[in-house]
């Protein structure tokens, strides 16, 4: 990550902008059915530690003088699922999450339509010039 | 708030917002109206070609080579002529020297 980082910081022009836009492991995703909150989704350990060590490399390439942070910030959008059915096959493809928080798959009707709302964290940081 | 159907299974964009809110989010209007912009992760393109409507040019990047083709092909069907796409790493995006206003890690980092 922070040779990616590195690379980035290598192809802008000083003064230019850097952008991280990813899931925000901050948040986790809250399942709603017929708007009323039903529980929420968890993230693997392993897409926590890679959100935690992107964190750590965008603080290091900040520490080194590389990075100026303009802004941060996060936003939800919304995933909608015919049913429980849908949902679930997200989950098994997703290799980010790895299922719903405890208690939340038995409050879902099965067979109605759901909405995930789901956040994304993202940083904008200026090139220094070096 | 707008709902992101989710339709196309097997095209892993389906799950990410389907409009421009990340680019509103970001205000980063002003910030790409004209600019070199350099896309780290672009997948199958589904946010490359919201940044081509204003950017100058884009460089997109991803090691997927199943979702370059695919981004490449609609790319071609659309028309774009200020976006180039490649098969890199982050690491080693491969522009050598050219230089960009902006690089956006889009889910990548």
């Amino acid at each position: 990550m922070v040779d990616a980082l590195h690379a980035a910081h290598r192809a802008v022009r000083p003064g230019g902008t850097v952008i991280d836009l990813r899931p925000d492991s901050q948040h986790q995703p809250k399942v709603f059915q017929r708007r009323v909150f039903r529980g929420g989704l968890q993230e693997t350990a392993l897409a926590e530690g890679d959100s935690a060590a992107s964190d750590r490399a965008i603080a290091q390439l900040i520490a080194q003088g590389l990075l100026r942070p303009v802004r941060t910030g996060h936003f939800w959008y919304s995933l909608r699922f015919p049913d429980r059915t849908g949902l679930d096959r997200w989950l098994e493809t997703s290799r980010r999450l790895r299922g719903y928080a405890p208690g939340t798959r038995g409050r879902i009707d099965p067979r109605a339509g759901l909405v995930v709302r789901r956040s994304l964290t993202y940083g904008i940081y200026e090139r220094v010039p070096s | 708030m707008a709902d992101t159907p989710v339709g196309r299974i097997g095209c892993a964009s389906v799950y990410r917002p389907a409009d421009d809110r990340e680019l509103r989010a970001l205000r980063a209007g002003r910030r790409l109206s004209g600019a070199a912009v350099l896309e780290i992760g672009c997948g199958d393109g589904r946010l490359t070609f919201l940044l081509a409507r204003t950017a100058a040019r884009v460089v997109a990047i991803d090691p997927d080579a199943a979702a370059i083709r695919l981004a490449r092909r609609r790319a071609g069907e659309d028309e774009l002529t200020n976006v180039r796409f490649r098969i890199a790493p982050a690491q080693r995006p491969g522009v050598g020297r050219e230089r960009f206003d902006t690089a956006i890690f889009s889910w990548s980092l």
